[in-house]
């Protein structure tokens, strides 16, 4: 509407006649804006970057990982006849625990593969045929591990896609892999994965680009020749993957297993169990800690801004006294003139709010720069950041404009 | 035939500190159609405080008013600044111009709260600085005017809107007899094209221009009550 047009052009030549101190009065609310985007923009980076670790774990899982022992704890290990993690514990756990769908597990087996380049080192697992789907490893050639490997101990492996790339014509399909004295037969590649590793995460999402599976069993053959080095990890797996039925069922389960486990352990802790939705819980709960802070730091300045345009605005009303007696004369009703000096409020701190969004992109990006954390800007920050500096203009707008409003038109235009 | 104002006992109140003060005292006032009508008095009569009441900018502590055939105080404060923005031209002894705005914009702003269409304004303004003779200026600044362009501008802002009354608060009262001259005679002209215009004074001369001249004192009509219709 062109009346509402007019009205903003007016408020902003108003505002125009003293640049400097409607720059100065939207300090405050320019810092609050700043801090509320930042604020928003962290959290949601945090909050994604969270998110996508735990997707990668999977939010139905449970990971069961074997601790490394010092001696004493070895010792004590042996006395309560612990084994550290073993099938017998994947059994006790699909038996004893009814929301558990499957449990997956892998070894990591000390052994490397001859001729390979330098620059590639691969992990040789063994894993459990279903590991495959339980992780939601998909294959690009080929097939991933089967039932049949497993039972019938075939020498055979599956390659992750860096490791194939860098074997060139040894890495296709149906050729033989040659690990310590053992000849394994290709019989999958997998996809590549975007893998971005990650130091401050809890857990560490496995690199499958750089891994070669083979079936679980064949892996004694294999260690044979590391005797030495076996020797500790024979007979315990690395990692038992355990997905329950349901995303609801998983914190119970945990409990159950959790429980099934200390007392097939004798309550030696020679495991760990990593739950994501449980990483969630926490990484959300540390989020809350860090909102409050910057939360409240927001609040503070918007209020303290928000004070600074009350007075900047009873100082204008006041100094244009007059105006509004002439405004009134030829034909303003109360409502205009409330609406006039609202809008102009509401112009000064959206302009901070704006001026704040621009200052909370260059810090949310600084942030990153040096401090390397995770950020993300969300149109939705974008939009709350000026929406609240809105708010801020009309809640603090409508004592000065009411107050200029009530004046009566005769005294106003007397005014001096 | 009807008068464009018709008030009758028209009282008005103030209170400054503990003491009452009787502005007007049962004012009766009836002014027809196209009048050309001044209303004198010594400062403190009440003149002022009568042309604000009559141009719906304040109410009275009692009586009545019929302006136009509408009794005006019986409308609520957004009907009566609805009522002035349609109907009232003020001319005001210091000009009373917004500083930030050009004339033109000075001229228009009236239409920022009358019911009038949103493209009409900048003609019907254009056409009003045209009437005072101040086209030139149209983009200037006030202070870049001098006192006589400023009062011209003033009554381009009354004009604009084609008011049924116009009510002038001593228009000449800053001005030099030269530049009084020619704002009296815009006057004239724009009485003479049959528009009603009230003005206040306290210059003998310059109410002797006008059709008829009240006299004030002491919030109450001593002289010219008693005018043609």
């Amino acid at each position: 509407m062109k009346r509402a047009e007019k009205i903003i052009k007016l408020a902003v030549r108003s505002l125009l006649q003293h640049k400097l101190r409607a720059a100065l009065s939207i300090l405050g609310v320019i810092c609050g804006v700043t801090a509320v985007l930042a604020m928003l923009s962290i959290g949601e980076g945090a909050k994604r970057e969270a998110l996508s670790q735990i997707e990668q774990l999977g939010t139905r899982n449970i990971y069961l990982k074997a601790v490394a022992l010092t001696e004493v704890q070895e010792i004590r290990a042996r006395e309560r006849l612990s084994r550290g993690l073993s099938l017998y514990d994947r059994n006790r756990i699909v038996q004893g625990c009814v929301a558990v769908q499957g449990v997956a597990c892998i070894k990591e087996l000390p052994a490397s593969v001859i001729g390979m380049v330098r620059e590639v080192s691969p992990q040789i697992v063994a894993c459990s045929s279903n590991y495959g789907q339980v992780q939601n490893i998909s294959v690009s050639y080929g097939r991933f591990i089967g039932d049949q490997d497993v039972e019938r101990k075939n020498r055979v492996c599956v390659v992750g896609w860096d490791v194939a790339s860098s074997l060139g014509p040894d890495g296709k399909l149906g050729s033989h892999l040659r690990m310590e004295d053992n000849l394994f037969r290709i019989v999958g590649v997998l996809k590549r994965q975007h893998f971005k590793e990650d130091k401050s995460s809890v857990v560490s999402v496995r690199d499958y680009n750089q891994m070669i599976f083979i079936p679980l069993g064949t892996e004694g053959e294999l260690v044979q020749g590391t005797y030495e080095r076996g020797m500790r990890s024979n007979g315990g797996l690395t990692e038992l993957v355990i997905q329950v039925r349901q995303t609801e069922q998983v914190l119970g389960a945990a409990r159950v297993i959790k429980r099934l486990m200390e007392v097939s352990h004798g309550g030696v802790e020679d495991f760990q169990m990593v739950v994501p939705q449980e990483l969630l819980r926490q990484s959300k709960k540390t989020q809350r800690t860090f909102n409050v802070v910057l939360g409240s730091i927001a609040c503070i300045s918007l209020l303290v801004g928000g004070i600074g345009i009350m007075n900047i605005m009873l100082a204008t009303v006041s100094e244009r006294t007059r105006e509004i007696g002439i405004r009134r004369a030829v034909g303003a009703a109360r409502e205009h003139i409330m609406i006039q000096f609202l809008a102009e409020s509401v112009l000064l701190t959206l302009a901070g709010g704006i001026v704040g969004v621009a200052g909370g992109i260059l810090g949310v990006w600084l942030i990153t720069a040096m401090a390397g954390w995770k950020t993300a800007i969300t149109i939705w920050s974008i939009i709350l950041s000026l929406l609240m500096s809105t708010f801020v203009g009309i809640f603090f707008g409508i004592y000065p404009a009411y107050h200029a409003a009530k004046m009566d038109p005769i005294a106003a235009l007397r005014h001096e | 035939m009807s008068y464009l104002i018709e008030a009758w006992g028209i009282n008005k109140e103030f209170r400054i500190g503990s003491s009452l003060i009787h502005a007007l005292r049962d004012i009766d006032i009836h002014i027809g159609k196209g009048q050309f009508v001044a209303i004198m008095g010594p400062s403190g009569s009440g003149k002022s405080t009568l042309l604000y009441i009559l141009g719906c900018l304040e109410r009275p502590s009692s009586g009545a008013y019929i302006l136009d055939g509408k009794d005006v105080f019986e409308s609520s404060d957004r009907q009566l600044s609805n009522f002035r923005a349609n109907h009232i031209g003020f001319v005001f002894q210091t000009f009373n111009l917004l500083p930030q705005l050009t004339v033109l914009e000075n001229v228009e702003l009236p239409f920022l709260y009358s019911s009038c269409d949103d493209h009409e304004p900048e003609e019907r303004a254009t056409k009003a600085i045209q009437q005072v003779g101040l086209t030139d200026r149209i983009h200037h600044r006030p202070a870049q005017l001098s006192g006589g362009e400023m009062q011209r501008v003033a009554i381009a802002r009354a004009l604009a809107i084609e008011p049924t009354l116009i009510l002038a608060d001593e228009p000449t009262g800053n001005l030099d007899s030269k530049t009084s001259e020619d704002i009296l005679e815009l006057f004239e002209r724009l009485h003479d094209d049959g528009a009603t215009i009230v003005m206040v004074t306290h210059d003998r001369e310059v109410a002797s221009r006008c059709q008829r001249v009240m006299t004030l004192k002491d919030g109450k009509f001593i002289d010219g009550v008693e005018g043609e219709r």
